[in-house]
């Protein structure tokens, strides 16, 4: 390799962007050629430099006030419900529903509706079993989809009872901005 | 134990402040950093860097946990970074803190016995004060890159995903702004 097909792989080189088998032509290359070793030199005091003047100046900064400051911000946004919905179903996994009588479906999507409204999902699979000792009904019900594209609106579809329950919330503090970042 | 990203992220998900503070403390130094380079100023950076786990917080529901956690933090604190600098450009105010390192006003935060690091000493201020200088001088995107791959160690990769362009362009912008470091910093480094 001459200088000149090395010269513009030198950067990727320095960052280890290259594959190996000109990693190690560039590094053969360079360990003979003064000039290219020189321009490695320079690309490794830049950095160098950088990076030590900016983790000095991070240093004098206080981040002590970061996590204060965001706290006092983020206690003001509301989680919206359906996105508590949304990771309920996550975490407990909606296939588990397949099977489970419909009346304690029924009973649990009562428990579901009457825990958003009080705050709080946790008591939800602790009730539905119990339900579904005491009532053990030939009839299975599917909770078909937990979704929607819009955040205020949570569909549920029971397609064995032909049942489909919309969520709409009313929450209008809520936005998204338009923020995927 | 301690927990994983994508742990916190769901327990932030429902709203838990515990685990949204662990993710803040576990992140603000490279996101102050990088709002450091991307805003000079060192309150405008706190603010950039408060706004940026804010802006996490109130999205962190469109985080798919596709790419890394800290990749999507770089990702939100440059957009904010970039978005501060145009707004500036257009409405100037005073000119820009004058980067004193290891002294002046900072003194408040500073240990009161002499330093021995090396970075403290007479020289190494001065070069600090130059690479500061010459960090300011780039576009908000040369600055991205530079501060992602020199201060952040992000692979071009990871970067073309933060800065959503391709990797030749990440190449491209980082080949430029190392060329003007370079010359910018040729006769202190
Ligand atoms: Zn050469």
């Amino acid at each position: 390799m001459t200088c000149r097909d090395v010269s513009g792989l030198l950067p990727l080189f320095f960052d280890g962007e290259l594959e190996a088998r000109q990693m190690r032509a560039v590094a053969l290359h360079s360990s003979r050629c003064a000039e290219c070793e020189g321009e490695l030199r320079q690309i490794e005091r830049v950095q160098d430099a950088v990076a030590a003047t900016l983790s000095a100046r991070v240093d004098e900064l206080d981040l002590s006030q970061v996590w204060p400051a965001v706290k006092r911000r983020i206690g003001t946004i509301r989680v919206p419900w359906t996105q508590r919905l949304r990771l309920w179903s996550e975490e407990h996994d909606v296939t588990r529903w397949i099977g489970i009588p419909a009346l304690s479906a029924a009973a649990a999507t009562a428990a579901i509706v009457f825990s958003l409204s009080s705050g709080s999902v946790t008591s939800v699979t602790s009730e539905a079993p119990q339900i579904a000792e005491v009532l053990p009904v030939d009839n299975t019900a599917i909770i078909d989809s937990l979704d929607s594209s819009a955040e205020n609106v949570a569909v549920l579809n029971e397609p064995e009872t032909n049942t489909t329950v919309l969520w709409v919330n009313d929450d209008t503090d809520y936005g998204s901005e338009g923020f995927p970042p | 134990m301690e927990r994983s990203d994508n742990e916190l992220v769901r327990a932030s998900r429902a709203g838990d402040a515990d685990a949204f503070r662990e993710l803040v403390e576990r992140y603000q130094r490279k996101v102050a950093a990088v709002a450091l380079g991307m805003v000079h100023n060192r309150d405008d950076a706190l603010e950039l860097t408060q706004e940026t786990f804010i802006k996490a917080f109130e999205n962190i529901n469109k985080f798919k946990g596709e790419s890394s956690f800290y990749t999507w933090l770089y990702r939100i604190v440059v957009n904010l970074g970039i978005d501060f600098q145009r707004r500036e450009r257009r409405h100037p105010t005073i000119a820009l803190e004058t980067p004193t390192l290891g002294g002046g006003e900072l003194g408040d935060n500073l240990p009161s016995e002499p330093s021995f690091e090396p970075y403290r000493n007479v020289r190494s201020r001065e070069v600090g004060d130059r690479v500061t200088q010459a960090i300011n001088e780039l576009t908000p995107d040369h600055k991205a890159v530079i501060l992602l791959r020199e201060v952040e160690g992000l692979s071009y990769d990871e970067i073309s995903r933060v800065m959503q362009c391709s990797k030749g362009t990440v190449m491209s912008r980082l080949h430029y702004a190392r060329k003007k470091l370079q010359g910018r910093l040729r006769d202190v480094l």
